[in-house]
């Protein structure tokens, strides 16, 4: 017996257990069964946990009510951190481009320290975030 | 007296109102709370993780989408939160093994039968204590299983398969 045709077999067979639309026909799923001996206690193992499952219900919460902790972490919570670093690469975004404009401005010496400015301000960066914010992350995992 | 159902909430949560998002949580909580103490094993944590979900929820509600059910999107929220808890580096975890905390006893089958059962779902993966409860408890299809967990129904259908298959391993 092939490996696929078995599978395909014991999820048809489960699916109709289950009330689902099979992918196999019951005379194809049949003809596999009656010669493979592996896939007959398979579904019969398949079988006796759906059933045991089948009697269960869900344990309910008694009385619980969370309105009081939920407003009062509403209220408390602070800011997420993505939204403040957000924030944060807002304000440099804007403030690069008024000190880009005020470059612009033809015959205006600012002088050295003016010319500094954008140096100071990535140190600064480095001192605030205590790490190198032009880091790219590279283990980047999708949540759940 | 205000009837309030869920889109009516909805629009009056958009609008600020607070009252409206209590009648959210209220209306979800108990739901809420079995869905997350299947995916964490034990209650304690469970509630954290549900309060945290309603918190995420109230401060996302500008993005929830009208047209669609309020609970599944919610469910997206609470699992996230779940599975954080579960990756927290030094998190304990304390699975109930005295109590059954997901099945309810006295049911049709005896008490020993859902004990065992319970402890074998404990044993399980979180994905697939979610899955098989999410299916057998709820009775929920496998197409809205996929919509749910936004994975395709063959998905769906062959970790079911797997999942079940450890799980009658786990109670022999």
């Amino acid at each position: 017996m092939k490996v696929d045709e078995c599978e395909e077999t014991l999820l048809s067979m489960v699916a109709e257990m289950d009330g689902e639309t099979p992918i196999l026909s019951p005379e194809q799923t049949a003809r596999h069964v009656t010669g493979c001996e592996r896939c007959r206690a398979e579904i019969e193992r398949q079988k006796a946990a759906v059933n045991l499952l089948q009697r269960q219900k869900r344990q309910t919460a008694d009385a619980i009510d969370l309105w009081l902790e939920v407003e009062k972490r509403i209220h408390n919570k602070p800011v997420p951190e993505s939204v403040r670093a957000r924030y944060y690469f807002f304000l440099l975004g804007a403030i690069l481009v008024i000190y880009k404009l005020l470059e612009m401005i033809p015959a205006q010496d600012w002088g050295f320290w003016f010319k500094l400015a954008p140096l100071a301000l990535v140190a600064a960066l480095f001192y605030f975030f205590r790490e190198n914010p032009f880091k790219i992350n590279t283990e980047l995992k999708l949540e759940g | 007296m205000v009837i309030m159902d869920d889109s009516i909430a909805l629009k009056n949560c958009l609008d600020g109102d607070k009252e409206s998002f209590r009648y959210l949580v209220e209306r979800y909580q108990n739901q809420a709370v079995g869905h997350a103490t299947a995916v964490l094993g034990n209650r304690e944590d469970a509630l954290d993780a549900v309060q945290e979900a309603f918190v995420d929820a109230f401060r996302a509600i500008d993005k929830f989408d009208s047209s669609r059910r309020f609970y599944p999107w919610f469910y997206v929220l609470l699992r996230n939160r779940c599975f954080k808890m579960l990756a927290t580096p030094g998190r304990q975890n304390t699975i109930s093994k005295e109590d059954s905390e997901i099945l309810a006893p006295g049911n049709e089958s005896s008490i020993e039968d859902t004990l065992a059962l319970e402890a074998a779902l404990l044993a399980l993966t979180p994905e697939d204590r979610e899955l098989i409860t999410l299916k057998y408890l709820d009775g929920l299809s496998y197409q809205e299983l996929a919509n749910l967990l936004q994975i395709p129904r063959g998905t769906v259908m062959s970790r079911l398969f797997y999942a079940r298959k450890q799980l009658q391993a786990k109670l022999t």
